[in-house]
Formats: C-alpha cells, structure tokens, sequence
C-alpha cells in the first residue's frame, strides 16, 4: 500500500523533516498553513508594506522628487484640514460612486438576466456586453471624449434629432458628471458576467419548488433569485464601490480633472499632487486618507448590509 | 612555503623594472577609446519622434565617439511625470525636453547644469543677436543664468478658410500693421461671417443662436495660452515684477471677458470644442466651412497648412485691443545636473539649438525660428516651404513675432496653482460665468500657492 | 454532495413558453437583449468605422458611419508605425508570464487560508482583503524607488515577479472561495492514503479546480493586456514597450494622428474579444464554482 513511502522515517533523514516530526499536530497544521501563505507574506512585506512603510515616512515630510526630503512634521496633516481642493475632491467622489455604483449594479443584474435566456446566439450577445470592460484605457478615453463632443459629437446629434438642446456634457459642471457615470455604467461587463456566473448556479430545484408554492415571474424574483444571489450581489457591491472610488485612468485622460475641477477625482488628485504640483509628502497623507476613507465605509458596508446577506451554506 | 628576504626583494625589483620599461616604451594596457552614450528624453507625436531620429542620425555621423540614446514618451505630461521619477530614483537621462513649466522649478534646484558660460563662450550661440531678443532671455535666464536653450518659439495667431472670405468679399487678416484688426473692426467682420441655418447674422432678428451654420471665430479656452494672448493685446500682465498672478487687473479680467463674450453675447463662437488634454482641435471645422477662421498655435501648420486642407487657407494675426500681441512659449533642451559626461551632452544640445535642427520642424510647419540667422532671406530659403507656409508666413516669423511676441515665463509652483484655481477660473467663464465674479478669488488662491512655493 | 457540470444555457424558466404571457414576455426579453446590445456596441461600431476613415472624413458632422472612402491602410500604417509585432510579444509574455504566476501562487496561498486551520489565519485574510483598499498608483512611486535600486528598470521583471508572491487580494479571495466549496472528506480520504498536504493540494485540489484557475487565468490575461501605468513607468526602451504603451504613442499635446490612433486602439481589442468568445463557457463556469454563493 502506498502507507509506507510516505511515514517510513530514515533516521539520517533531511535535519528539516525531523524537526517536524517532533512537532506536535497542532503545531505542524501551524507551520503547514504557514508555508502555504508564506508566498503572500512575503510578497506583502516587499511590495506593499515596505512601500507603504516610506509612504507613512513621507507623510511627515516635505519632497518635491528633485531634492532631498525634508522633515516637517505634521504640517501636511494641518493643511488635510483646511485645504478647499480636497473638500471638492472628496465632494465629486462622494458624488460619483454613490451615484454609479447602484445603478452599476442594477444595469448588470439587468443585464446578466438578459443573457441568461437560451437564445440562439447567445454566446455573441454576451461578448457584445463585455466587450466595454475589455478596451484599453487610452482607446476608451478617446472614444467617450469624442462622443461626449459638444458640437459633433455623436450623443449631441442623436439627441438634437430628438429634438434636444446641445448639451455641453464636458464643459458643464452639472453634465460632465452624468456623462461619466454614463461611461462607466457602460463598462459594467465585469459585474455582469459575475451576476451570470451566480444566477447560472441557482438550483432549478429553488424555482420549481417556488412554482409549486403558486409563485409567479416577481415572485420567484423576489423570494428565489434575489437571496440566493445576495452573496455576489454583496460582493459585486463592495468591489464596485471599491472600483469606483479608483477611477483615475479616464478623468486624467478626458477632462484633466475639470470642468472647474468637478471631476477631480480623489486618485487623480492626489496623482496630481505626487507628480504635478510636486509634493510627495501632501500626497502620501491623502493616500493614507484615502485607505482609510475606504476601510471604514467597508467596515459599514459590511456590517450594516452584510448581515442581510442569506448564506446558502453559512461557512466557518 | 618561505621565500628569503632576499629573493623577495629581487623579485620586486625586477618586474618594478620590468613595468616601468614597458609603460615607457607605450606597450602597458591603456583603455580603448569607449563611445559615450548620452541619454535623450523627451515627447511629441508622429512628427516629433521622426524629426528626433533624423537629428540623431546627423550627429551621430558627424559625432563618432558619442552615441544618443533616444527615449520617447508620446505625452508631455507623462513625460514630466517618468522624468520626476527617474530623477527621484538616480536613473534621469543626461540631456532632456524640459517643459516651461517645469524650467524654473527644475532651475532653481540644481536638476539642470548651468549652461551660461558654455553659451557665452561659444563661437556660434555666444554671438549677441544669435536669438531674437529680449524674448530669448526674458524666458530663459533664472536670476541671470541659463539652465538650458529655448527649441523654438511657438504663438498663437489666425488661421482662416479663405473661400469664406472671398465669397463674403471681406479682406483676410494679415501680419503686417495694416493688416491686424482693431477689437471693434473685428466684432463686426465675425457678425458678417456668421450666419445660422437661414441666413441671418447674429444682429440681425431672429437669428437663432441653437442652429447656427457658419461661425466666424474659435478662440480655445482649454489653456491659458490663448486666452493670455489677449490678455497681452489689452496691455494686461500675467505676471507682475514680484512673479505674482495679475490676472484679476481691470484690462485682463475686461480681455478674457471679451473673448468669452464671442461665445454668450456676439454668438460668433463655437462652445470651446477644443479639448486639449486630448489634442483636439478645430481644423475639421475650417475644413468643412463650418468655420471662417480659428485659432491655434502656430505648430497647427503642421497639419492646418494649404496641402492637408482640402479649402484654401491662410493665416493672419490675432486682433489687437490696444495694441497687437500674442503669447510665446516652447520646451527647452537642456543637460542635466546628475550626467556623468558633461562635455558630450553639451555637444548635443548645442547641436539642437543650430540651424540644422530647428530648419528641419520649422519646414514643416511645427515650429516657428528663435534663431536670428533663420530669418534672413537667405535664411528663410532654408525652412520656407511651398505647400505648408502660406504666402505672407514669413512676416510672421521676421516682422510680427520679434515686434509683438510676448516671452511667457512660468514660476514654480504655476502648475499647482494653475490646476488648482486659474484652470477652473477659465472654465468657469467657458461656461458663461462673469470674469470679475470668478478670477479676484482664484487669483488671490493662486498667488498663496505661488508664495508658498517660493519657501 | 457532488458537483455537476452547468450547463450554461440554462435559463431561467422551467417550463416551456406555452401561455401568451410567456411568449410575450420572452418576445420583450429577446426585444430588449437585442436593443440593449446595440446600445452597448454603438460606440464601438463608431470606433471601427471611423478608424477606417481619412483624418478630416471623421470629423464630419452630422456623423456618418460609412466610411468614404475605405482605409483599410490605416490599421497597417497605425501598426507599423511603431513596432507594434513587438509590442504584441511583449504584452504576450508579460501577460503569460503574469497568468502562470497568479494561477500557482494564488491557489497555493488560498488553499492555505480555505483549508487549513492555524492560529492568525483569519488575521492574514483580513491583511488580504485590506490590500484591496489601497489603489495602485499609491504605491507607485515608493515602489518605483525599490525597483530602480535593484536595478529593474527597463525590464519586465517589475511588472512580473511581484505576482509570484500570491498574484494579488482578489485572485486569493476567488481561489479561496471555491477551495471552501470542495467537501472536506475528499482531501481526508487521500490523508489517509498517506498524501501530505502538498500532494492534497497539487494532486486532489487543482485539478478540480480547472474552471476557477481558468477565470483567473482570464482575469488576469485582461489586466495585463491593458495595462499602462505599470508599463509606462518601468520600461524605457521601446523595444521593451507593451501594446497599451504603443496606443499613447499616437497622440501628444499638440497633435494626433486620429486615423491611426483609432485603427490602433480598434486593433489591440481584436484579440481580446476572440479569446473571450472563444473561453467564455469555461470563464462563467468557473466563477459559478468558485461558489460566490457562500
């Protein structure tokens, strides 16, 4: 049987293994778990907690990247307090993810349930609606930039068609934020295949079970799709939270930040910070802020909405 | 095992000996002649990268023992952002494109070698009137001393359809004195030029400003370049003598409320459609004749020139308020402070402030001269060309540019404070907002930063 | 309780469509899969359109979608303009190189945190889960002065190896979730065989594990195919560039090329969708496996 390769023990064995056996069980799970994570620890300690260990020293000084840093105390802390750009920064933010992520979430559920009907062809719909999470970064810039275009744009034109005004949607404060929660709702492939994935997993057992009970098309929504998915719902909702108060990629490239920095991002305001205006010290602060801005509302998420969660089999 | 004393010494001697003989008759190692590679960082476009290469490729040739090492980033402000890192980390290039809005930061840190004396000293930049003056060193000396050369000069002026203005029977705008509208000449000829849907002009009743055809003129307020042209033109400042923001003065607030006007009130302007950040611009605009003239610096001739436009085309100064003007800017060549070979990387960047290099982008339209040799006539042999430069573009270069360019020099801490409130300030009035309401606020936010930064 | 293989064309009623309601509802269905698609492909209709237009013919105005005349030119002059074979080969073995390293280490750490009990397991997760919050231009330039001491600038190596050390927070949490679906008496069984924990992982765990490592390999692949900052702040030599560096190369501040810089960004989107077409069964089963549901 296969018992002997693996216990017989040769005494002369690797000085490693034989401290091992000594161990006792618990300690052996110990180290076992251990070296199993070791990768990630590792890896935490090199590029993450070293990284933001400099970062957390930055917070105190003051370097613009082409002299040497200079301690200056908490004074980056002071001007956290008092400094007008960050009020609009966090504002727009703010704004921006409790605005886009609901209706980010709707439209996918929407959407993956769309797609998950037994049509011929089914598989090129669902391409077509990934497709927008899977352009690059730069190309989806241009795209919506030019598309938002105020005088020839096409969105401007299908809406004059209709009889509409000309919308000045990255030139107007007010606009320039629905125009990228437009863009980013565009985008929302991603959480939609997430929703399929999950709806797809859904026991027929459930809904025949529902039927039987005398539960029409809302009903079975209702009490059937709509527990069993709250796990990926609560997921898709923390992850899209998290997402969204990262965007930066295409605020940097469309608007720069503006109109009249109402799409100053938090990422991109604090990018701006590090690289344009120099001060590396001030961005570190924000960066620590940021962390922390999103570890609490998470701690919220998580205990306010997360206990709402049905746990099909409730873990350890 | 144990040699004597005495073999030790022997020994010793000897190959002393030995080697001193050998070093004397020339045959000891010596180090073969290495070629230096200077590093070369800057951005641009298609045309830039390729103007870049062949520049490389002549001095290479006339250059054996150095070698350039170019590193292209397609972006400026990308470009900033890598060059701030890698001069953070000890891994900057040797000689680099450095924005004019990072010069004097840059400057007054000591990232870029003082550059004075090597130019003084030099038989062919040292000369007195090498540059076209003052401009050339109101813009480049920090507290009296060069950090780097000035590539270009690049301004904004007018570039026109010109069968919209023959069918209207209006003469153009040219260069020379006689040519250059006054404000109020200007207002009326953008009212001819513009017409909606029915063919009314704005005076005229029930023209309908949602539906117009035809615009007269596109001034972009993406930036503030543009924007501070007129600002000059109304005997206004962007700087005062302390390095401080004046734009919240009578005549600067009064100018750029002017140019907004040609959007809200005398509707002769398109909304701003230029986005900059994306290098959008009005040529298609000009092209389809759905506007008479634009706006744009003056490297739009690269692609805003009689051959590329399927209309004719032709280029004048912008109108004057009290007096013609208009902004001057361009990224300068510069070595830097960390380079281990001083000497070579002077010698490329010298190179690029020599006829060769500048004749190359100034052909074809991208640049305007700095260099006072380029504008002789038979200067202006070299670099004049049939098909790009409209007729009268040489008085823009020898008459216009030296009399009425203004040198816009930026001061640290301009790019924060220009992101943080003077950028917002002009979107504001894009978007119909009243100078006076938005710029007193934004300018006194502005100069707290540009004080802070001095510290 | 075993697992089946989803069939995914499962769809959501359990009967066949036989009352006028049902027809009508799926006729809406259909109706609104159809509008919503065209809704969501518009602008990248736009986008292939224009990239075959000439410059001025794509700022027409009203817009027109058929290009006239044709340039199918502008897709060989917008990759051949900038060595865009290489850049292909460069993403292809970052991005390779990227998938082998996640699809290893992040089920080696998940296994670990989903199947072992040890004391400060759950306190490592929630370490997991934190380095979610922290966004990735945070870290850059601190990361960027390590990198350059050691002397990786201008190479892949920055944009690789930190993936073998776990392969990132969402790639473990995915990983871990799906190991939590796996009934434990299968690994007790081979225990009692005689496998040590690392043949319970390598021999009983990963191969059921296809479809999720298959999702994360997918991910992946997408992430480090579209790139940029990484790209564009470690390497220097454009013989080194990515694709997603070679798309920013098309436009400055002064100028762009924007028949080439659409045909390019059209181009490098091209391979993306076959591969997800072609993977998608595999992709959604696996994130069905992974058991998000609990």
């Amino acid at each position: 049987m296969a018992l002997q390769n693996k216990k017989k023990i040769e005494p002369e064995q690797n000085w490693i293994v034989q401290q091992y056996n000594r161990l006792s069980l618990k300690q052996r799970r110990t180290v076992m778990g251990y070296i199993f994570i070791m990768p990630f620890i590792l890896g935490f300690l090199f590029w993450f907690l070293i990284p933001a260990l400099v970062a957390g020293n930055l917070t105190l000084q003051k370097w613009n990247l082409i002299s040497p840093p200079r301690y200056i105390g908490f004074d980056n802390f002071e001007k956290l307090l008092s400094d007008p750009i960050l009020g609009q920064s966090l504002k727009v933010t703010l704004i921006f993810s409790s605005i886009s992520v609901p209706i980010g979430l709707v439209f996918a559920f929407f959407l993956a349930m769309l797609i998950n009907t037994k049509v011929p062809g089914i598989a090129v719909f669902r391409t077509i609606y990934f497709l927008p999470s899977i352009v690059p970064a730069v190309a989806n810039a241009i795209l919506w930039a030019w598309l938002f275009n105020t005088e020839f744009g096409l969105i401007n034109f299908i809406i004059r068609a209709l009889g509409g005004p000309k919308i000045g949607w990255l030139q107007d404060p007010g606009w320039v934020m629905v125009a990228f929660v437009i863009l980013t709702i565009w985008g929302v492939g991603g959480s939609m295949i997430i929703f399929l994935a999950g709806l797809q997993g859904i026991p027929e057992i459930y809904y025949e079970a529902a039927e039987i009970d005398g539960a029409g098309r809302w009903a079975k929504l209702r009490y059937v799709t709509l527990p069993v998915m709250s796990p990926i719902i609560f997921f898709n909702l923390v992850i899209g939270f998290i997402n969204s108060f990262q965007i930066f990629v295409s605020a940097l490239l469309i608007t720069n930040g503006g109109p009249q920095n109402s799409t100053l991002f938090l990422v991109l305001y604090i990018y701006r910070t590090a690289f344009q205006s120099q001060n590396m010290g001030y961005a570190a602060v924000l960066s620590w802020l940021l962390f922390f801005i999103l570890m609490i509302l998470s701690f919220i998420v998580f205990k306010y909405i997360g206990s709402r969660v049905y746990y099909e089999n409730p873990g350890d | 095992m144990s040699i004597s004393r005495r073999d030790f010494l022997k020994m010793a001697g000897s190959s002393a000996a030995a080697m001193t003989m050998l070093t004397n008759m020339g045959l000891s190692p010596t180090m073969a002649q290495d070629v230096v590679n200077i590093a070369f960082g800057g951005w641009g476009g298609v045309a830039e990268d390729e103007g870049v290469k062949e520049a490389i490729a002549v001095f290479m040739e006339e250059n054996s023992g150095i070698a350039i090492d170019w590193q292209h980033t397609p972006d400026a402000g990308e470009y900033s952002r890598i060059t701030l890192t890698n001069i953070a980390a000890g891994t900057a290039p040797d000689t680099s494109f450095i924005r004019a809005d990072d010069y004097e930061t840059l400057a007054v840190n000591g990232v870029l070698m003082d550059l004075t004396d090597l130019i003084e000293n030099d038989p062919l930049l040292g000369q007195e009137d090498y540059f076209i003056q003052p401009q050339e060193t109101n813009r480049s000396a920090v507290n009296g001393r060069w950090y780097g050369i000035g590539s270009t000069w690049v301004a904004h002026h007018i570039y026109y359809n010109a069968d919209i203005f023959e069918a209207a029977g209006i003469t153009p705008p040219g260069f020379q004195d006689d040519e250059i509208w006054a404000w109020d000449e200007f207002l009326e000829i953008c009212n001819e030029l513009t017409m909606d849907s029915a063919g009314r002009h704005p005076d005229d009743s029930g023209f309908d400003p949602d539906d117009i055809q035809q615009y007269a003129i596109d001034w972009p307020m993406g930036w503030w370049m543009p924007l501070t042209a007129a600002v000059f033109s109304n005997d206004g400042q962007i700087f005062d003598e302390d390095g401080l923001i004046v734009l919240d003065s009578d005549q600067a607030m009064e100018a750029m409320q002017r140019v907004a006007d040609l959007i809200f009130v005398q509707h002769v302007a398109p909304r701003s459609a230029s986005l900059q950040s994306l290098g959008m611009n009005n040529t298609q605009m000009i092209d389809t004749g759905r506007l008479a003239m634009g706006i744009d610096g003056s490297w739009a001739l690269s692609w805003m020139n009689p051959t590329e436009l399927s209309v004719n085309m032709g280029t004048g100064a912008l109108p004057k308020m009290v007096r013609p003007a208009t902004a001057l800017q361009a990224h300068f060549h510069s070595v830097l402070s960390s380079t281990e070979h001083p000497e070579e990387a002077w010698e490329w960047v010298r190179f690029l402030a020599t006829p060769f290099y500048q004749e190359h982008f100034s052909k074809i339209g991208l640049w305007t001269p700095n260099q006072t040799a380029m504008l002789t006539e038979e200067g202006l042999k070299g670099w004049i060309t049939e098909g790009i430069h409209p007729d009268n573009y040489s008085q823009w270069a020898t008459d216009y540019l030296p009399a009425h360019g203004v040198a816009v020099s930026l001061p640290p801490g301009w790019i924060e404070a220009n992101n943080d409130y003077i950028q917002p300030a002009i979107d504001a009035i894009a978007n119909g907002e009243r100078a006076v309401d938005v710029f007193p606020d934004a300018v006194a936010n502005a100069n707290e930063v540009l004080i802070a930064s001095k510290g | 309780m075993g697992f089946n293989e989803i069939d995914s064309t499962q769809f959501v009623e359990t009967s066949s469509p036989k009352s006028v309601n049902d027809r009508l509802f799926r006729a809406v269905n259909i109706f609104l899969l159809i509008f919503f698609a065209i809704v969501m492909i518009l602008p990248f209709v736009w986008l292939v359109s224009s990239s075959l237009k000439t410059q001025i013919d794509i700022f027409q105005y009203p817009p027109d979608f058929l290009p006239n005349p044709i340039m199918p030119e502008n897709y060989v002059n917008a990759l051949t303009y900038k060595p865009f074979g290489t850049y292909f080969t460069n993403t292809l073995i970052i991005a390779g190189l990227n998938v082998i390293a996640v699809v290893f280490t992040s089920s080696f750490c998940a296994y670990g945190f989903a199947r072992m009990r040890f004391p400060g397991r759950d306190l490592w997760f929630g370490i997991v889960m934190a380095t979610l919050f922290l966004p990735y231009a945070i870290l850059l330039v601190p990361s960027f002065i390590i990198f350059a001491r050691l002397g990786w600038v201008d190479t892949f190596l920055p944009l690789v190896v930190p993936q073998f050390f776990g392969g990132g927070a969402f790639n473990i949490f995915l990983m871990r979730q799906f190991f939590r679906t796996i009934p434990e008496e299968i690994a007790d069984a081979a225990r009692i065989d005689g496998c040590s924990e690392f043949g319970v992982y390598w021999r009983i765990m990963m191969p059921l594990a296809k479809p999720a490592l298959i999702t994360i390999a997918i991910f992946t692949f997408l992430f480090a195919w579209n790139d940029l900052i990484g790209p564009l702040t470690y390497l220097r030599s454009p013989e080194n560039f990515t694709i997603a560096v070679g798309l920013a190369s098309f436009r400055s501040q002064t100028d762009i090329s924007w028949d080439l810089q659409l045909a390019a960004s059209a181009a490098v989107t091209f391979p993306v969708i076959i591969l997800f077409f072609l993977a998608q069964r595999y992709f959604i089963q696996g994130i069905v496996m992974t058991g998000l549901k609990g």
